[in-house]
């Protein structure tokens, strides 16, 4: 007996995802668990197979989750409903008797249901052959010229992988994989022949041509975005229960939030679930790919994305409390629309973050105490963003970044915000007077982001020089002469929008004071 | 032998230094003279305030003035050491103010 593991390969690991989300689909995570945990592969001929049972219970899934797919497209209801039924009928899990005979039955099965429902006012000529997804055209049991009585034949050839006759796909090239290139028309590529499928087979004791029929299934689709995401993390338990996690997010996802993306409403849940495992070497590891879907002509899989996370994104997402606050999002309402920002586009995908707080502080009521309350319970989460802004554009020197310096730096940014708000909001500190914070507070908000860094340091030295020699700035000496050097700092820095964040912060902490 | 050329924050704590050395402290009156300077785009008055300064202070830093030399065919790089300029006044002022 032998054991469900990861290839290595991601390809071939998605279509495991896919094989265990075909059974998921009609049988439940129990029979998941029961492949996952029991792993029911026998060994034959030193490669290892499915048993009997679990080759049929695929075999239904996979059709039955097809039919019942193609079904769908239709939207009428009469007919869910009856496919549905039927399936229940022949996807009999209890079934341990001979794969042959059982898939010969469900075949006459399906074509009996299939021949009696009509799709596009026609009908199917097999259940096996209709509407098919581009991604098969290359298996031949779904290309031939007598689909029912060769699909069958070719079908079994293919699943059982006994014979060598019609059916079998053997080399892996771009026939089975739309990541790589011809053998035919590239053949240079490959010095020799390509690998076959069963020479890969005898080396991973994996049943991969069974797991190539389902690479489709592995990637997870969302529809609003017209496009399908696959997380792939070096563990087949935590890929399966991403994959899960995805599914479910697929069906919730709202229609209202705009300019979101697929990755900025998925990422914050594969954070999650990966932080359960504890585990930075799984972020380190991680892989997301998205596609929108094969070209019915070219078969060209079309806007493929793969995204790595880096080594010191990792390692701050392990950190609690970094994770705590990038996985948060907020809602800028304009008008009608409503824009979705989350903090994890900013510290994976390097997209700004501190203009967008700006724009949410500005799309606030800061009149209203409630808000005010609200807005200041959430300073750590906005100050956690600004640091992520100030890391993404600080320089890293190729030292500093082998030394894994990030979390250093990290904690060296998100201090010198908390001081700038925390000096600009203490009542014992008095830079701008309980007055002065409101014009002061809309005059940042408002041109704070179009100022050039010198105007606003001007600006802001300005400020505090009048009052010091009015002799009506409160402050410790030493925290002045720190606010001097931080000021300083930004000066030399080519950053410094982000620290508008916690002076922003700090004033509004004034404002609320000064107002209720 | 190559000479070595000051950071911003190198060369801010030089002046502060030599500020507070000479006990210039009165120099802080020059504050927002040099502010409004600054928010101009006249780079030469800038980089003559800058050597002003050096000669009031009568500065034999040589790496200041290989610093100042070096910048001066770079706007946004004098516009950071007048700014660091400002702030070591500043800084030296307020050090002067705390010891008294």
């Amino acid at each position: 007996m032998g054991s469900l593991n990861f290839s290595g390969n991601w390809y071939f690991d998605c279509g495991i995802i896919g094989f265990l989300s075909v059974i998921d689909d009609v049988f439940g995570e129990e029979e998941v668990n029961n492949i996952l945990d029991t792993a029911k592969i026998h060994e034959k001929n030193n490669t290892l197979q499915f048993d009997d049972r679990t080759n049929y219970i695929f075999f239904q899934s996979y059709w039955g989750s097809y039919l019942k797919s193609e079904v769908a497209k239709l939207r009428k209801k009469e007919l869910i409903n009856k496919v549905d039924s039927e399936l229940k009928k022949i996807t009999n899990p209890t079934f341990f008797g001979n794969f042959d005979r059982e898939m010969d039955n469900f075949i006459k099965e399906l074509t009996k249901l299939n021949n009696s429902i009509i799709i596009n006012n026609k009908k199917s000529k097999h259940p096996l052959h209709k509407n098919m997804s581009p991604f098969y055209v290359n298996f031949a049991f779904f290309n031939n010229p007598d689909p029912i009585k060769d699909s069958k034949e070719y079908f079994f050839n293919y699943h059982t992988y006994e014979s060598k006759g019609k059916g079998t796909v053997r080399l892996i090239e771009r026939a089975l994989n739309k990541f790589l290139p011809s053998y035919t028309e590239f053949a240079n590529e490959f010095f020799d022949e390509p690998l076959r499928i069963r020479e890969i087979e005898n080396t991973l004791n994996l049943p991969l041509h069974i797991f190539l029929m389902c690479v489709e299934k592995g990637f997870v689709n969302f529809k609003r975005f017209k496009e399908n995401i696959f997380v792939y993390a070096p563990s087949l338990e935590i890929s399966w229960k991403i994959h899960k996690k995805l599914k479910i997010l697929a069906q919730q996802a709202s229609k209202e939030e705009k300019d979101t993306t697929i990755f900025s409403l998925t990422t914050d849940q594969i954070i999650d679930s990966l932080y359960e495992e504890k585990s930075e070497w799984v972020l380190r590891n991680l892989l997301i790919i998205t596609h929108s879907g094969i070209d019915k002509k070219t078969q060209a899989i079309q806007k493929v994305k793969f995204l790595p996370f880096d080594k010191n994104t990792a390692k701050l997402l392990s950190n609690e409390k970094i994770r705590k606050y990038t996985i948060r999002n907020i809602k800028i309402q304009r008008g009608n629309d409503k824009e979705v920002v989350y903090g994890i586009d900013g510290l994976i995908y390097k997209k700004p973050l501190t203009p967008k707080i700006i724009d949410y502080l500005l799309s606030q009521n800061l009149e209203e105490k409630k808000n005010l309350e609200r807005i200041l319970d959430d300073s750590q989460q906005f100050l956690y963003w600004a640091t992520i802004d100030l890391l993404n554009q600080y320089k890293l020197t190729y030292a500093s970044y082998n030394k894994a310096m990030y979390e250093l730096l990290f904690k060296e940014f998100l201090g010198r915000l908390v001081f700038l708000k925390n000096i600009f909001s203490d009542p014992n500190n008095i830079i701008f007077s309980k007055k002065e914070a409101k014009s002061n507070l809309y005059f940042i908000l408002r041109e704070g982001k179009n100022l050039d860094k010198f105007s606003f340091i001007n600006y802001l030295l300005k400020f505090i020089w009048d009052k010091r020699t009015k002799q009506e700035l409160l402050i410790e000496e030493k925290k002045f002469m720190k606010l001097l050097k931080l000021i300083r700092e930004i000066a030399e820095s080519d950053v410094f929008v982000p620290y508008l964040v916690p002076i922003t912060l700090g004033l509004l902490s004034q404002y609320k004071n000064s107002k209720f | 032998m190559e000479k070595k050329l000051l950071s911003p924050k190198e060369f801010s704590r030089v002046l502060t230094e030599e500020i507070k050395n000479q006990k210039l402290f009165g120099l802080d009156r020059s504050v927002f003279k040099l502010l409004n300077i600054a928010k101009t785009d006249d780079y030469e008055e800038m980089i003559w305030q800058m050597y002003r300064l050096l000669a009031v202070l009568d500065s034999k830093n040589e790496e200041i003035y290989s610093t100042l030399n070096d910048i001066q065919d770079n706007p946004e790089e004098i516009k950071k050491y007048f700014y660091s300029m400002i702030i070591s006044i500043m800084l030296a002022a307020s050090q002067g103010v705390k010891n008294g």
